[in-house]
């Protein structure tokens, strides 16, 4: 009897874990293997994916509105002039290990990555600190001489060489993110590994098996673990796009970006279409041209190419998800976005005063216009854009164009050495403002800049608007910046601003985070 | 050569790589449209009657680039075995002919290359070949190769990428067959009359070892046809819009649940001609083997 | 025999000599840095990070450095993966790849002999041309194609196998069957042609003559000297595995070293480039020198003095 009832508790017991405890997996897919996860130097959106989750910042971005809201941080004041920052700290985050993060960590995390042996490529967006140049690009500052300090435990300044509205943005960057600092000097390069690593995000590392999976399980020792739904989450690396389709369509992954080449079959599926989500992302696909080089030196040509693109068709289909046609630079949503649809500014598809220009610029009919190369980095969609553009090209301006494809190392070498005289880029925002974009790309100081726009009225725009305080006299500036950028000068042809193109499960309750990663933080799974 | 007849797969395969030879060269008479023709409203349009095989992401019709990619693939497959040809004979030619120590040299460096793998050099020269020729210099000699790269559609460096990798087999065949040759009387008797070294070779030593180096070289010619198809994969192949099946397959297998078309008519095209080459080539190796009696 | 495997390994000397000369030479010789990126580095940083992996020291001296390391199987770090040393990718990723090139020689070698034995037994028969038609199609179906359309209709529609990844032998059988069945058609060919061969030798005729059955005549008789050609393709076999697989473990999302074949290149990580080519030369003069033993065994005429 005793035993009954005994095997009866136990059995009710098993139920109930098993109901009521049941795990709460998310199946991603990272799409590659993180080159690393260590903070400081990642560039890829696959390592900064995964660090969102790992490593918390000062500050983070609201999925909605993109407004800069609190995180580590708990507030931020700016000095009178703006060029001093101070961040008020949170006194209860803690790391995996159980030590306090504090802003000595900050600091440290902020030296190291200025520090030119650690060799980041995302260090200049923290050159608008004072002295971080000078230190980072080995012009004679030290480490001591840039404007970072931790005041007290939970305090930390930053003092700036010229005033920046957007620097609460930056100061939640990977870059800044406080470190392990004992982790880092113990392990030196290794110290991301699964079994070294020490982090204090709402969820820790788990596993990391090269090349095939990582997982993440919910950190007990996040200071708002209560809120986080999402136990654990196994993340694949399928770098195939058409097998992760597969994958998401057997039900083993739970959401996954569709190739373009399904996009007519999703669209048509009474399952699929219900899951698929488009919505603006915040990059901008454009074809550059070589400024210096003939005969593309001749503004008029660049505006006779730049009217020829029909963008519509392209995104009708070519793309078909819903991408906007870009006749600026900066995309919508962020801060000094010109619309240039709206307000006339830039070169729509116009098929006629496409011929006009050319002719203007002495090639009637294309008539003795050179053979002409249009170069894109090694991938199939933009091979299919290319030949898209090109014979958009041929058709309407009678011209030749070859296109010719570099694997991308080559590819960046080239354009930095000799741009070809069409070139395809894209540029994703790193923050959300103008000068991200307009400044930091086009600038002829920038190393960005490899259609060669040299334009110092422009030059002297966006460096003004990048001082300036004043919002309104800001967003006047930037759009003077685009229009001779895109609109005068011509020196670029923005193709369409880019969309998320995403299917998700319905069982997963998802937030789409624009900027940095995704906040797995804040998801849920419903029972399926 | 009675045999080869009554061998039916192969005369079938002989056939149709006949047919093959006449649809490339007549290609622009055959082909319904040009390669690229085509508006892209007509986009992975399924098969009908005005496009038999449907059309591409672009409106392109099909069977049309198909045709065409014939040129290419075929092309490929000849060229690249020719260039392959040319420097494996010539080199087992020397290294036979001349014996002893250079002999010996030589062929342990085919022998040290057999080990290397082929995949990091083709990536690797096709990258370099890619980076270096793709220029616009009138007037060099860079400029002109990459004009000559250019105007065959970015084939060039393929055939010679194929060229430079895949010789060491037919060096080791030809400096085999040469060493043997050289050993037999009439080759003696013309040195005895004092034939000069280049007459030996190409008036006595070259006939007697073309035959059976012909016949190796076709049978590698389907391993060069799925080569360019590889190198399509990984990005090296030819420039678009330049149709070849192997860019038609890498275009089409991402979307191959949604356009299967796209996937086929490229997959059979390469599968015939396989089965084709290999039948037909087998066929001519079974006539010719001296050791086979029925 | 001792001494031919011997010699054997001190062939491995110049072999590695010479492909790492080779390997080192175009690497360098290929326009683009590791540290090339879109966002572009600072000069000093870059070259901050040239001095960090020796990248400014004269090129011999980065040569003769390298293989110093090499030989103390030290292959250095990875200059695009921070947190791992070459040899942490090679211990983690090449045993994957291994165990895949493996199953996919065994399908090649278990499927295609049989085939090739089928063939030869009744040449120009229909069987004969139906068992080189199915040995065909693997040949001729490349690799990209027949992956994805396996998982299709095995993964996805018949839900027999799981669809990509790695983790437990039923994960193998898919990329394997992609992979393996182009050899398969190779190695059914050479043993039909080699079959055909040996059959019309004398000490068949005489087997045949004495009484002994058809099956024994084949098996016993003739298999053993037709496999002897087929073991000279071996070697060349397994370097193309070695080839597709990296498109098979790309689509299949497998994480074996093939990848690293042309990603290395393109992020110009040099200590991955040498240390994938060097191994892979490696296991190709391994697996020539097993051929060559195992041609002694098969052929008692051939003995290595």
């Amino acid at each position: 009897m005793k035993k009954i009832w005994l095997l009866g508790l136990i059995f009710t017991l098993i139920v109930g874990v098993m109901a009521f405890g049941q795990v709460k997996t998310l199946y991603w897919n990272l799409a590659t293997e993180p080159p690393s996860l260590d903070p400081n130097i990642s560039t890829d959106t696959t390592s900064i994916q995964v660090e969102q989750a790992l490593f918390l910042g000062l500050t983070d971005f609201d999925d909605e509105t993109m407004a800069v809201v609190p995180e580590l941080a708990t507030h931020w004041e700016a000095s009178e002039d703006g060029l001093t920052w101070t961040f008020y700290m949170r006194d209860d985050a803690i790391w995996t290990d159980g030590t306090p993060v504090t802003a000595h960590q900050v600091e440290y995390s902020v030296k190291r990555t200025l520090d030119p042996a650690t060799g980041s490529s995302y260090a200049y967006v923290l050159w608008i600190i004072d002295g971080a140049k000078e230190f980072n690009n080995e012009e004679g500052g030290t480490a001591d001489g840039v404007g970072v300090k931790a005041v007290d435990d939970y305090t930390v300044q930053f003092t700036l060489n010229q005033p920046a509205g957007y620097f609460p943005s930056i100061a939640g960057m990977w870059v800044c993110r406080p470190l392990p600092v004992s982790v880092v000097e113990k392990y030196g390069d290794a110290w991301t590994e699964a079994e070294n690593i020490v982090t204090n995000g709402p969820y820790e590392l788990g596993e990391w098996v090269h090349e095939d999976h990582l997982i993440l399980y919910k950190s007990a020792t996040y200071y708002d673990v209560a809120n986080v739904k999402i136990d654990q989450i196994y993340c694949y690396m399928i770098e195939e796009a058409s097998t992760a389709m597969t994958m998401y369509e057997a039900g083993n992954l739970d959401s996954t970006n569709p190739p373009l080449e399904d996009m007519d079959r999703v669209k048509a599926d009474p399952v699929l279409s219900k899951e698929l989500y488009i919505a603006p992302d915040l990059c901008t696909y454009y074809y550059g041209f070589n400024n210096e080089k003939p005969p593309f030196d001749n503004p008029l040509v660049r505006k006779a190419f730049a009217s020829a693109i029909d963008r519509q068709s392209l995104i009708d289909y070519v793309l078909k998800g819903g991408q906007k046609p870009a006749q600026t630079f900066t995309c919508p949503g962020i801060f000094g976005h010109v619309d240039g649809v709206a307000e006339g500014i830039g070169y729509p598809y116009d098929p006629e005063a496409a011929k006009q220009f050319l002719a203007d610029a002495g090639y009637p009919n294309g008539e003795g216009f050179p053979e002409v190369t249009l170069m894109h980095n090694t991938s199939e969609s933009h091979s299919k854009i290319a030949q898209f553009v090109a014979q958009s090209f041929m058709d309407t301006l009678n011209v030749k164009v070859n296109i010719v494809n570099q694997e991308w190392k080559v590819y960046l070498a080239t354009c930095r050495e000799n741009a070809p005289q069409i070139y395809r880029m894209g540029w994703c925002a790193d923050y959300p403002d103008a000068n991200n974009w307009v400044n930091e790309v086009f600038n002829s100081k920038s190393g960005s800049n490899y259609a060669n726009y040299n334009n110092p009225a422009y030059d002297a725009l966006v460096e003004q608007a990048a001082k300036e305080t004043d919002p309104a006299v800001r967003l006047d500036l930037y759009k003077q910046a685009e229009t001779l950028l895109c609109d005068t000068d011509c020196a670029i042809a923005p193709i369409y601003f880019y969309t998320i193109v995403n299917l998700t499960k319905p069982y997963v309750v998802r937030t789409y985070a624009p900027l940095g990663g995704e906040h797995w933080e804040q998801w849920d799974i419903l029972p399926h | 050569m009675r045999r080869l007849i009554r061998n039916k797969a192969a005369i079938v395969g002989g056939f149709i790589v006949f047919s093959l030879i006449i649809v490339a060269i007549g290609a622009n008479w055959i082909a319904p449209y040009g390669y690229t023709e085509g508006h892209v409203r007509d986009n992975y349009l399924a098969p009908n009657s005005s496009h038999l095989m449907g059309c591409d992401f672009m409106g392109r019709d099909v069977l049309s680039r198909l045709i065409y990619g014939a040129r290419v693939s075929l092309a490929a497959a000849f060229v690249g075995a020719l260039t392959s040809f040319l420097i494996g004979v010539i080199y087992g030619l020397v290294s036979g002919f001349l014996g002893g120590r250079v002999d010996n040299m030589m062929m342990r460096f085919v022998d040290i290359m057999f080990a290397f793998p082929t995949l990091l050099l083709i990536i690797l020269l096709m990258v370099y070949f890619k980076s270096t020729f793709s220029v616009i210099e009138p007037g060099t000699f860079r400029g002109f190769l990459s004009n000559l790269d250019r105007s065959m559609g970015g084939m060039l460096f393929i055939f010679i990428g194929i060229g430079i990798t895949s010789w060491l087999g037919m060096a080791r065949l030809i400096r085999g067959m040469t060493l043997s040759v050289r050993e037999k009387e009439y080759m003696e008797a013309a040195r005895a009359i004092g034939a000069s070294r280049t007459r030996q070779v190409f008036r006595h030593i070259f006939p007697n070892i073309l035959g059976p180096a012909i016949v190796s070289q076709a049978l590698q010619i389907p391993g060069f046809i799925l080569y360019e198809a590889f190198l399509s994969f990984i990005g090296l192949g030819v420039n678009p819009p330049t149709p070849s099946w192997g860019a038609m397959l890498n275009e089409g297998y991402i979307g191959m649940r949604s356009h299967f078309n796209l996937v086929l008519w490229p997959a059979v095209a390469i599968s015939i001609t396989l089965f084709a080459f290999n039948f037909l080539g087998d066929g001519v190796r079974d006539a010719f083997d001296p050791r086979q009696t029925r | 025999m001792f001494e031919f495997i011997v010699r054997r390994i001190l062939w491995l000397i110049p072999v590695i000599f010479v492909v790492s000369v080779i390997t080192f030479v175009l690497m360098h010789a290929v326009p683009g840095g590791p540290f090339d990126a879109e966002k572009a580095l600072p000069q000093a940083i870059i070259d901050n990070l040239n001095a960090k992996y020796h990248l400014d020291d004269p090129l011999w001296k980065q040569y003769v450095d390298y293989m110093y390391g090499f030989i103390r199987f030290d292959l250095g770090p990875s200059i695009s993966y921070r947190s791992r040393t070459v040899n942490d990718i090679l211990a983690q990723q090449w045993p994957v790849t291994a165990m895949l090139g493996l199953a996919s020689f065994a399908i090649a070698l278990f499927g295609g002999i049989p085939l090739g034995l089928i063939s030869a037994m009744k040449q120009n028969s229909l069987a004969d041309y139906a068992s080189m038609g199915i040995s065909m199609l693997g040949l001729s179906v490349p690799n990209m194609a027949l992956g994805p359309l396996l998982i299709w209709i095995f993964a996805l529609r018949l839900k027999w196998f799981p669809v990509a990844t790695w983790g437990s032998p039923i994960h193998v059988v898919l990329p394997a069957i992609t992979l393996g069945t182009a050899y398969m058609a190779s190695f059914a060919r050479l043993t039909r042609a080699s079959m055909l061969q040996v059959i019309r030798e004398d000490y068949i005729q005489t087997a045949r003559a004495k009484g002994v059955r058809q099956t024994t005549v084949m098996l016993k008789h003739a298999l053993r000297n037709a496999l002897i050609p087929v073991s000279t393709i071996a070697g060349p076999s397994f370097a193309g595995i070695m080839t597709g697989s990296m498109i098979v473990e790309r689509i299949f999302a497998i994480p074996g070293i093939g990848k690293y074949y042309v990603t290395s290149v393109s992020n110009r990580d040099y200590p991955v480039i040498m240390a994938t080519t060097l191994v892979f030369a490696l296991a190709v003069v391994f697996m020539n020198m097993l051929v060559d033993v195992s041609y002694g065994i098969l052929d008692p005429r051939i003995r290595y003095n």
